[in-house]
């Protein structure tokens, strides 16, 4: 009611109050500049089983933020193997692009890096369900081990540090011995080449 | 009087201050208007403007904010993903609230962008133009995180430590050092037939312990980026992710520490306390260019 009355003494001022003449950000669709793109960034999804929507590499979680089907797809081994690949979690391009042939702390800070971020979607839990058996005896202590798949679609197995949570060391700093697994043509890990 | 030379001399200041900045590099540049993305990144609610406006300012590291923001979104998903059904269970109403703030979050600042904006190709597009257009941001990333198939592991670990360095010495951008991370203290020795890793600060060795009960290097600089002006509270990307998707609802990347430091009943009382201590250390270091607590 204020506005009003105060409009009706300025009512030039009142009408680019009530009527703006210019887009405000609640109602501008900022059109992003078109990019050429150049390659598919993602060489190979072959060996996954076919397509499924939820699993277009960049939005493989999309529907597992919310609600049932988040909490459903939760559940799918699937999409928590996925996560611990290189080329769909979402890591700096720096891990994106190691492979096998990367030296070892370079796969080690690719590894943390996946690591990190399977711990931050809250889906570690659900991997160590998965992957019950995956543990090994290092000098007499046992450790939980964490597989990562790589650009070029090999795969390496790390022992987690059982005090991650409190260093940065989440994943000992050497792979398990002879883990380095080749790429096999349709095996369940993908290739990229993103980076 | 007094008034007049007051204002003479802040007139002065002010002119003075205006022609260094001027004659100074695009690298100050920058800094500076890099600073407004991360203003815009800490706090705005919907980041298709921000990414917008991101895209047309690639020498001033808007390239790499765009390219950030872009695979963060990309993550949850576009718009359509979001249909929030968290139930509210009386004995837990407070983490579900929390929960529902953080998808709250998540969804206003990214529903907007297209499937096709969030795609990888689109994403890495993004950072190939940053290297191509010269965004600062985006090449001091690659500057310090490429070159690993190189010659010896030792001697590409530790020239990548020194691009690291150099890089955020050259643009203390929070995300930058986010990502960039362990790089900047990491080390490699030769050992015989292997190799030995451990931290490098203040020209000493530090030894990869791993145990969790003393100052952690690597977990300070997880740190670093909340003094340098990345808002790390329970607002940040990882932290709400990780309360929307059912994990811990912390207060931020310090709460979480803290937490965890306090869940270890070997850590030391005073752990959190040094332990953010050297995070501010490092982050003057960065600010003030004291190259040797990082350098050799």
């Amino acid at each position: 009611m204020k506005i009003f009355n105060h409009c009706s003494n300025q009512l030039i001022l009142c009408a680019a109050f009530l009527f703006p003449f210019g887009p405000t950000h609640a109602e501008t669709f900022y059109v992003l500049p078109t990019v050429t793109v150049t390659e598919d960034a993602y060489t190979d999804f072959s060996g996954w089983g076919g397509y499924q929507p939820w699993y277009n590499s960049t939005q493989y979680l999309n529907n597992m933020i919310v609600g049932d089907q988040f909490f459903a797809q939760l559940n799918s081994m699937t999409a928590v193997m996925k996560s611990t690949s290189v080329c769909l979690a979402p890591v700096s391009a720096d891990a994106k692009s190691t492979t096998s042939e990367s030296d070892v702390t370079s796969r080690w800070l690719a590894a943390q890096e996946v690591f990190n971020s399977t711990k931050n979607m809250n889906l570690l839990t659900k991997y160590f369900a998965i992957m019950k058996d995956l543990t090994f005896v290092i000098d007499g202590n046992s450790y939980k081990g964490f597989t990562v798949g790589y650009a070029d679609g090999t795969g390496e197995t790390w022992a987690i540090n059982p005090a991650y949570a409190t260093s940065t060391i989440k994943l000992l700093d050497h792979p398990m011995p002879g883990s380095l697994s080749p790429y096999q043509g349709k095996s369940h890990r993908p290739k990229c080449n993103a980076g | 009087m007094k008034k007049m030379q007051y204002i003479m001399l802040v007139t002065t200041a002010l002119l003075s201050h205006g022609l260094a900045l001027s004659e100074q590099s695009s690298k100050q540049d920058a800094r500076l208007t890099s600073r407004t993305f991360l203003e815009r990144y800490n706090e705005d609610r919907d980041y298709r403007p921000l990414v917008f406006d991101a895209l047309q300012a690639p020498k001033s590291g808007g390239l790499y904010y765009a390219h950030r923001i872009l695979k963060q979104c990309a993550t949850i998903g576009e718009g359509s993903a979001f249909e929030s059904t968290i139930t509210t269970d009386a004995a837990s109403i407070d983490l579900d609230r929390k929960r529902a703030d953080a998808l709250s979050l998540l969804k206003s600042r990214c529903e907007k962008f297209s499937s096709d904006e969030l795609s990888d190709s689109y994403i890495e597009e993004i950072r190939n133009q940053g290297l191509r257009q010269g965004d600062p941001l985006v090449r001091a990333s690659a500057n310090a995180t490429s070159d690993h198939r190189g010659s010896g592991e030792a001697e590409n670990v530790n020239r990548r430590r020194k691009r690291a360095i150099a890089s955020v010495m050259s643009f203390p951008d929070p995300l930058l050092i986010d990502e960039i991370g362990l790089r900047l203290i990491l080390q490699t020795r030769n050992e015989g037939q292997s190799s030995k890793k451990s931290f490098r600060l203040d020209g000493k060795d530090i030894p990869l312990k791993g145990s969790g009960t003393d100052v952690d290097a690597g977990l300070a600089l997880t740190l670093v980026p909340c003094k340098l002006g990345l808002r790390c509270d329970s607002t940040e990307f990882a932290t709400a992710i990780q309360c929307a998707t059912g994990g811990d609802c912390d207060d931020g990347r310090g709460d979480a520490l803290r937490k965890a430091f306090e869940n270890n009943q070997k850590a030391p009382a005073d752990l959190f306390v040094r332990t953010d201590q050297l995070a501010d250390r490092i982050a003057n270091a960065l600010l003030h260019k004291q190259k040797n607590v990082l350098s050799d």
